[in-house]
């Protein structure tokens, strides 16, 4: 219930929107527009951003919040932190809502919160009247990047979607259920044409910038097996609403928990992967070759997209069919099972990549990536 | 289980004539929760009820932004907190923000209603009760 949230809340925020002038609320604005254009810029890669903001930053309370997001500090201590330097230790209206803003703020960036999620939740603290400017504020600094590669799982889910089995209402309830990561997750897996139907039917401009980052994000954290999971999960969801029996919000945590779950250990999923795009054409194609379509089939379980699409297009078009046969019939596996399958494909790798003949002893001519990679795989227990 | 706070139950403190019409007030939120699930957020941005109430126009915009459901309640939250209202008008606004948080959770309309009942007591929760029976609007059973 949202009194409990208030109750837990209504002590700590001592600050009154209403009390702040019209000067005031835009000095506090432009303060939470700085402080989200900064962590846009460091998620962005500009590993500058947050010193240069420190050096220049002239209000105490915002330098103290860049300083702790360059310190990597505990989301849980934030609040503390600010008590301890003595911040929170005014009654100034316009300073008290500073103070709670930038606390909040940084406990989400620092919890690696959408900068969307942080600008709203900061802007909330000034009242509804500042929610336009902050809008456009957003879609003004959060541009659409260039879509990621389209990634298409094979499944029924684009044509239940777009065939108009389910009419926009279920759909839309079952994106706002399933929650911004199992969407994303769901849908990173269909065409485009289906991912532009979802942001007509269920969000406004901004919430399409988070859709697509959200996207991408799973396009490249996520194997295959794991977004076919999340597309099952989000099948199973819509048809819960259609058959209208039991509640929608246990099915979707159950299938939220038995995503989770499958999980496989995501520094292996990115080995393999990486090894993956990092091999010579000629070596993964021969490798490939060597193994077989049921090998093949349990090495995507531990894929991102993109390596997943480099496989697929290197197998020749005659031996595709077994490996997708492979993968329909194949179980998931557990981590020991996954953890030898990738061994053997880096022993497969190395054995290929060796020189035939004993008197060649010379060093592998590999990447130095290619190499590290082979070893931490070839290194696990 | 509500965990009480006494700052917060003297501000949303209000006269038993306001309670009164609260079972009307929920009858009319029990029936944009069932629109906006059944046709979809868009649907009823331009109600009479969500176009005279702030929070409800931001709290759909949101949705619209497709906010996760624990951002979301925390927003709405800052939003009631930091605001000016108090007495009824306040009570009212944590209907309408309990209203958004129930779409956006997916929530039938009758576990709509067993969110939205207790804001009235238990009295007013039975005269809620025998008006969507005689009414015949959702959550009646």
């Amino acid at each position: 219930m949202i009194l409990n949230t208030i109750s837990n809340f209504y002590d700590q925020f001592r600050a009154r929107s209403a009390n702040l002038g019209d000067h005031e609320r835009d000095i506090l604005l432009d303060e939470a527009k700085r402080f989200v254009h900064v962590i846009i810029q460091t998620r962005n890669g500009d590993k500058q951003a947050l010193p240069s903001a420190v050096k220049e930053e002239k209000r105490k309370p915002l330098r103290f919040a860049y300083s702790l997001i360059m310190a990597s500090t505990s989301p849980a201590y934030i609040r503390q932190a600010f008590h301890t330097a003595g911040l929170t230790a005014t009654r100034d209206q316009a300073e008290c809502c500073e103070i709670e803003m930038l606390i909040v703020g940084t406990e989400l960036a620092l919890k690696n919160a959408h900068p969307i999620v942080i600008m709203q939740t900061m802007a909330a603290f000034l009242g509804f009247s500042v929610f336009d400017a902050t809008h456009d504020w957003l879609i003004e600094h959060l541009q659409t990047k260039t879509r990621s590669e389209e990634l298409i799982l094979p499944g029924d889910l684009p044509e239940i979607i777009l065939n108009g089995e389910k009419s926009d209402g279920e759909i839309a309830r079952a994106v706002r259920v399933a929650g911004p990561d199992l969407a994303a997750a769901t849908f990173s897996g269909c065409p485009n044409e289906v991912i532009d139907y979802i942001k007509s039917i269920c969000f406004d401009d901004l919430g399409s910038v988070l859709f697509d980052d959200n996207i991408d994000d799973a396009r490249t954290r996520l194997s295959s097996d794991e977004i076919a999971d999340a597309q099952n999960a989000f099948y199973e969801l819509l048809e819960s609403f259609s058959a209208n029996t039991g509640n929608t919000k246990i099915v979707a945590h159950e299938e939220a928990e038995e995503v989770r779950k499958s999980k496989v250990d995501e520094s292996l999923v990115s080995d393999v992967s990486n090894l993956i795009l990092e091999l010579d054409d000629k070596v993964l194609k021969s490798v490939l070759a060597s193994l077989s379509p049921k090998t093949i089939a349990s090495l995507v379980q531990m894929m991102q997209p993109m390596a997943h699409d480099r496989v697929f297009s290197t197998i020749p078009s005659g031996r595709e069919k077994k490996v997708l046969d492979a993968i329909e019939g194949s179980a998931p596996l557990n981590q020991v099972e996954l953890t030898r399958t990738a061994q053997l494909f880096a022993q497969k790798v190395l054995s290929t990549v060796s020189p035939h003949s004993k008197s060649l002893q010379k060093p592998l001519e590999l990447p130095t990536k290619v190499r590290q990679l082979l070893s931490s795989i070839l290194g696990r227990e | 289980m509500i965990y009480w706070n006494v700052g917060l139950a003297k501000r949303m403190a209000c006269s038993d004539d306001d309670k009164a019409t609260l079972p009307f007030l929920i009858r009319d939120l029990l029936a944009l929760a069932t629109k906006a699930q059944q046709e979809g957020i868009r649907s009823v941005q331009g109600e009479p009820v969500v176009a005279k109430n702030d929070i409800l126009v931001f709290g759909f915009r949101l949705l619209s932004e497709g906010m996760a459901l624990e951002a979301f309640e925390e927003i709405l939250a800052v939003l009631l907190i930091t605001g000016d209202k108090s007495g009824f008008e306040f009570l009212k606004q944590c209907l309408f923000a309990e209203t958004l948080l129930s779409i956006a959770a997916g929530d039938t309309i009758d576990i709509t209603l067993r969110k939205l009942a207790p804001y009235c007591g238990v009295e007013m929760a039975i005269s809620l009760l025998t008006i969507l029976e005689e009414e015949n609007l959702p959550g009646k059973s």
